[in-house]
């Protein structure tokens, strides 16, 4: 009968060794997927993020700019053409003549 | 029972306890393996969200800054409008400042100043509703006004004379009443600052206008 709970002791020390080993196993799986977890959420958050840029932009804002040129060429050739009628009516009203 | 049967016995519990304690190990580090990988799994989907939402916030912060060059862009074009209009409704002013001298010294053929003149006197002289109204003017044209304001007297019934002071004008007139209380300004620069700033969008329609 000693015999036979020596033998029992010792298959329990096995398999508690097996058991501890094995949660030893688990603990590093779950530990090195931890780490993994942390190294994508930190590649993630750490990656460059890149946009396509539209490439009408600089085209519209050199447009904008383009066209105000051109109007302000216009209104300054209209201007030029009118002078004489603006200041002519100016001096109308400053002289009371103006109807 | 035999020894040889007992060992027998004690072996096959052995082995059986030690096969339970395996499975179980084998169990608990495929659950670690599943957990892991669900871990994994989802730190992929986080992944996944962080890039889209910083993806999303790059283009929103693009767009914005795309907004904001429009927006810088439209408001140089409306100033370089602006300063054109501006630039040129100054230069008709000015123009006409300096013929109102030429005018005013009878060198521009198509305006009588004399008659601006009186025209400018009486206004001021019924802006005025004094009974009594003294009129200012250049030093030149003190004659000029004395025939006015003699004129002006027996049409408006009111006694209109000249001031002994005169003004440093261009020309026109200032009106007072007897006591100097209340004035009517009527002066060329006065009536030229007032078109000026009364009148701009006429002016402006006349200048830029087809």
């Amino acid at each position: 009968m000693p015999r036979l709970i020596e033998v029992v002791l010792r298959t329990e020390e096995e398999a508690r060794r097996i058991l501890e080993e094995a949660e030893r196993e688990a603990e590093k799986i779950l530990r090195e997927a931890e780490e993994e977890r942390e190294r994508i959420l930190r590649e993630a958050r750490e990656a460059s993020v890149e946009v396509q840029v539209r490439g009408d932009v600089e085209r519209e804002i050199s447009e904008i700019l383009e066209r105000a040129k051109r109007e302000a060429e216009e209104l300054e050739r209209r201007a030029l053409q009118n002078m004489e009628k603006a200041v002519d009516y100016i001096l109308k009203e400053v002289l009371g003549v103006g109807g | 029972m035999g020894l040889v049967a007992e060992i027998r016995e004690e072996d096959a519990v052995v082995a059986a306890l030690l096969e339970l304690a395996r499975r179980r190990a084998e169990d608990k580090v495929e659950e670690a393996r599943a957990r892991a990988q669900e871990i994994i799994e989802e730190a992929k989907r986080e992944a996944e969200r962080i890039l889209a939402a910083r993806r999303e916030k790059a283009l929103r912060e693009m767009e914005e800054e795309i907004s904001r060059r429009k927006s810088a862009a439209e408001v140089e074009a409306r100033k370089l409008i602006m300063d054109v209009k501006a630039r040129y409704v100054g230069e008709a002013i000015e123009k006409a400042r300096e013929m109102l001298h030429d005018i005013v010294a009878g060198r521009d053929s198509r305006f009588n100043y004399a008659e601006v003149l009186e025209r400018l006197a009486e206004e001021a002289v019924k802006g005025l509703g004094s009974d009594e109204v003294y009129l200012m003017g250049r030093e030149a044209d003190r004659q000029l006004l004395e025939q006015i304001a003699e004129r002006l007297s027996s049409k408006l019934g009111v006694k209109v004379r000249v001031d002994d002071n005169p003004i440093r004008t261009v020309g026109g007139v200032v009106a007072r009443d007897a006591q100097d209380r209340r004035r009517f300004y009527n002066t060329l620069e006065g009536r030229l600052r007032d078109v000026q700033e009364t009148k701009i969008h006429e002016i402006s329609d006349i200048l830029f206008g087809r």
